[in-house]
């Protein structure tokens, strides 16, 4: 059983995690404010 | 304290974030970000939201390997399963096909990401160049 939970948890983590992927550089336009 | 210090102050404090160029005449905050980083470009809209600015159209690129993730083309970096999902820019579709010959290739995708109504919602990367 505890070893059932343990899966249940990771599984819920990897759900929950938003799914990222390495940048490398970002251009942001700032141009005028709200 | 100018407008663009406030900007460059705030990217500067994100975790990843190697370093900051604020270009007034250019409207724009080039954001280079360190190896290994978790950086993720809705991350820096929110930021920049709630310095007062609209986020827009924000050129970017990633490093990764070429991947399918459910019927879909993907950025995953290696090692791990962090993908950055990857779509067709509309005006110039010929470097998402060429992406997908690509797969299982480590490249650097340059492209364009496209705010949404919902700031953190994470959006593709529209591919513009694979190297």
């Amino acid at each position: 059983m505890p070893n059932r939970l343990s899966l249940l948890a990771c599984a819920l983590m990897l759900a929950v995690i938003p799914a990222r992927a390495e940048l490398l550089q970002v251009d942001l336009s700032i141009f005028g404010m709200d | 304290m100018t407008c663009a210090h406030v900007v460059d102050v705030a990217l500067k404090k994100v975790p990843g974030v190697e370093s900051v160029e604020v270009s007034l005449n250019k409207g724009l905050a080039t954001v280079k970000l360190k190896p290994g980083n978790t950086v993720a470009v809705p991350q820096l809209w929110q930021l920049l939201h709630e310095k007062g600015y609209t986020p827009k159209t924000t050129a970017a690129s990633g490093r990764g390997e070429l991947a399918n993730v459910e019927g879909n083309l993907a950025l995953r970096v290696s090692g791990t399963k962090d993908i950055l999902r990857l779509a067709v820019d509309p005006k110039n579709p010929a470097p998402f096909s060429d992406a997908q010959k690509k797969l299982g290739q480590s490249v650097i995708v340059h492209g364009v990401m496209v705010p949404g109504k919902d700031l953190k919602a994470p959006v593709p990367l529209q591919v513009g160049q694979v190297l």
